[in-house]
């Protein structure tokens, strides 16, 4: 007996040295080498700036937006300035919970601007994807591990925040490594993504454009009619502005021409929902961002420097016809 | 059976011999119709397809029992041992089966022999020491699979599964890797059953013996798989008159036990081949020994014990590299192709550092493939393979230290500071560097 018990003090004592070095690498500073930390790097970019913002969220056809010259020619002879918030980060991730994870830091007076691909709204198998993907689920518990420890505890799993605090732990102590491969001594570390100071601005958007691949990626895919039960969370968004005072736009993805035309009743159905079902106010309808083909970097989503300022320009035209 | 054997032997009338055979023919058997149905099933459902004939492929399928591999030669040497008067049989079934199927080793062995029924007659108060014991050696089996085993077999799947995009030296890494990936997977499994048995106060038989320490092959099939390799000695090759019957004998008993042990493995022929190339090494070594060793004092490499000891460690080291391309192919011609592969990237790096052909080098170094490189993510790829390395010289620095002392016990002497230091960095390392994948261990598979 005195052997069991003695040997159940080392076990406990063991276990509570595991989580207590799990707690330290959680607690201690460094970054996360991977794209989806970016969230923490945009989610601490949404907090320090100042309200009211025009905040845009959305996948990666969001992230070479040119939001200085949007702040610039909003603000020009303006009475109320806008700062630009560029939240648009990968369309694998749940807008859904993306959404909720704003909401803490939104204020009266703000401006949100829903962009999503198209793929994430009207392909059922993109959609499952989403759903069932592990990655997106563990970098926004890195966000906001209290409120997801909550949910997780309230639905009695409390083996799975286990295994994203391990993994992100994982990921951390591999980052510092690098941070000593690279010899990188200045890196200055943000809690987020390793090389968010190099590859994003000040506004959020991504400082170089994307790589140029022929034949484009994700083309001739067809999509299936809307589901109103799926996309109903821009519903819910929605609402919760309208109560909170926040203005919300949907602006619809750059998509290349051939693609727009082989889904263009399933496009133009959805442009109905979110504008007559949701009532949500439309920034950018589905014709005026059609582009040709070679507007396109490397897949249907992402556009090349040269059409991005002119997507730029007819944003930042309807923004401000829009706040007027 | 084994009742039968010791009855027989008081004036029953059954003949000790025909209870033997039946002890011995019907648990092969079986294990010939589950390991080999599988192929045979195939084999049929071509011919069946070629004559347009209906074949009940799915009904003759059958799902193999979980470590029928090991539990039918543990059957077997049960069976010979009680025949050769050397073990008695066992009265008590449960017990019997109990051993036969203790939950730690079913799976991937070791194979114990008879003598290890005893210890379940053996009365097992709670060992404060023994318990520890067991624990330490799980943790350093789970450090072995998940850290080391796990990550190198990353870049082992990912190299020997796009054979096409990469160059030929990237497979000497690749075979490299799966050397370290199938001794970290097996002994950290065996490590794993071991020490759970030592939690519940049984001693399971040692399995490896730094295996790539060997200075032969010879040497090598003393340290690798032990438990496999001791009872093909004990069960084929010496009943089959081992090295007493003369030399072709002898060659043919190397040969036969060799194909045994690659047939054991699966019906695949890589495993086949890679038995037989083992085979082939072992009758060559022998047939050459006297050769070699006149050599070797001819051009007095024997006075430098140092570098003689060296390069036979690395020639063997080479060997077993060779055979394991076989053994992890998917079919024969892949691994005559991976051989093709490596034969042809050597002779381009040589022809490229010979003309300083930089452009060439750089070419062959550009391997990344769907944002990968080697299997890992771009961003994380140069971590893992750092952790790979230092986690490769933690076990070999290990494996070092064991052959002077035992490690456990020495560490068990220490301060308790120290211990506990080393529990912490060996249970930090499990969790900050173990790869938490579904990688099942290699060894279930046979």
């Amino acid at each position: 007996m005195k052997t069991l018990l003695h040997l159940a003090y080392k076990l406990i004592l063991a276990v509570v040295l595991a989580i207590t070095s799990c707690i330290v690498v959680w607690l201690a500073p460094g970054d996360y080498n991977h794209d989806l930390a970016a969230l923490v790097n945009k989610r601490d970019l949404l907090r320090s700036k100042k309200s009211p913002r025009v905040i845009f969220i959305g996948g990666s056809s969001l992230i070479t937006l040119h939001s200085a010259h949007i702040e610039k020619k909003l603000n020009e002879n303006a009475d109320i300035r806008h700062s630009i918030v560029n939240l648009g980060l990968w369309g694998g991730l749940s807008m859904q919970t993306y959404l909720d994870e704003i909401k803490p830091f939104l204020r009266p007076g703000d401006i949100v601007i829903l962009s999503q691909e198209y793929a994430t709204l009207l392909d059922k198998n993109y959609f499952t994807y989403i759903h069932a993907n592990q990655e997106g689920k563990n970098f926004f518990f890195l966000i906001s591990p209290g409120k997801h420890l909550v949910h997780y505890y309230q639905k009695g799993d409390l083996i799975e925040p286990l295994k994203i605090i391990i993994m992100l732990n994982q990921l951390k102590i591999k980052t510092c490594f690098h941070t000593v491969i690279d010899c990188n001594w200045s890196h200055r570390i943000t809690g987020g993504f390793y090389r968010y100071v190099r590859d994003y601005n000040s506004y959020g958007d991504r400082r170089s454009s994307f790589r140029v691949v022929r034949p484009l990626n994700s083309t001739g895919a067809l999509f299936q009619k809307p589901d109103i039960a799926k996309l109903a969370y821009i519903k819910h968004f929605s609402d919760y502005a309208r109560t909170n005072d926040i203005l919300l736009f949907f602006s619809f993805p750059p998509f290349p021409d051939a693609d727009y035309r082989l889904n263009k009743i399933q496009i133009l159905e959805l442009y109905s929902i979110i504008r007559n079902t949701f009532m949500v106010s439309i920034l950018n309808g589905p014709e005026e961002t059609v582009f040709p083909e070679s507007c396109f970097a490397d897949t249907v989503n992402h556009l090349k420097p040269e059409c991005e300022n002119f997507r730029t320009e007819k944003v930042l035209k309807r923004l401000k016809n829009a706040i007027q | 059976m084994a009742l039968l054997i010791e009855r027989s032997r008081s004036g029953h009338h059954v003949s000790p011999i025909i209870c033997l055979l039946i002890g011995v023919i019907l648990p092969v058997l079986v294990l010939f119709l589950f390991k080999f149905n599988k192929f045979f099933n195939d084999a049929a459902c071509q011919i069946a397809q070629l004559l347009h004939l209906n074949y009940p492929r799915s009904l003759l399928a059958l799902i193999i029992p979980v470590g029928i591999s090991y539990y039918t030669l543990q059957c077997i040497s049960y069976i010979v041992e009680v025949y050769r008067g050397t073990a008695m049989a066992e009265r008590h079934f449960g017990m019997l089966v109990l051993s036969l199927l203790f939950f730690p080793r079913i799976v991937a062995g070791p194979i114990e022999r008879p003598d290890f029924i005893r210890q379940f007659h053996e009365k097992h108060a709670p060992d404060y020491l023994q318990i520890t014991g067991g624990i330490k050696l799980i943790a350093w089996g789970f450090f072995k699979k998940l850290v080391i085993a796990d990550r190198a077999g990353m870049v082992v799947s990912e190299v020997y599964g796009h054979q096409d995009h990469y160059p030929g030296i990237y497979f000497i890494l690749a075979t490299l890797l799966f050397a370290v990936q199938v001794y970290s997977d097996f002994s950290g499994y065996t490590d794993i059953a071991r020490g759970s048995a030592g939690v519940f106060g049984l001693r399971l038989s040692e399995n490896f013996g730094n295996p790539y320490g060997a200075k032969s092959l010879s040497e090598f099939w003393r340290r690798w798989h032990i438990s496999l390799t001791t009872w093909l000695r004990d069960y084929v090759y010496i009943p089959a008159g081992g090295n007493r019957a003369g030399m072709p004998a002898k060659y043919r008993n190397i040969l036969g036990v060799f194909f045994i042990s690659g047939m054991w493995h699966g019906p695949g022929l890589t495993y086949i081949a890679w038995g037989i190339f083992h085979g082939l090494l072992m009758a060559i070594g022998v047939w050459t020994r006297s050769m070699r060793t006149t050599v070797t004092r001819l051009i007095r490499l024997d006075r430098h014990h140092g570098l003689h000891d060296f390069l036979k460690k690395t020639t063997t080291c080479f060997l077993v590299c060779c055979g394991w391309i076989f053994f992890r192919s998917e079919s024969l011609s892949q691994s005559f192709s991976i051989i093709r592969r490596i034969l042809i990237g050597i002779a381009d790096v040589t022809s490229s550092l010979l003309t300083w052909d930089m452009v060439r080098l750089k070419d062959m170094s550009d391997i990344a493939r769907n944002n990968t490189i080697l299997g890992f993510s771009r961003d994380t790829y140069r971590p893992e393979m750092l952790i790979l390395a230092l986690s490769i010289v933690v076990l070999w620095l290990f494996q070092k230290a064991r052959e002077k002392f035992d490690v456990w016990e020495t560490l068990s002497h220490k301060a308790l500071l120290v211990r506990w230091s080393f529990y912490a960095l060996l249970t930090a390392g499990i969790l900050f560097f173990g790869m938490f994948t579904k990688e099942q261990f290699i060894y279930f598979r046979f």
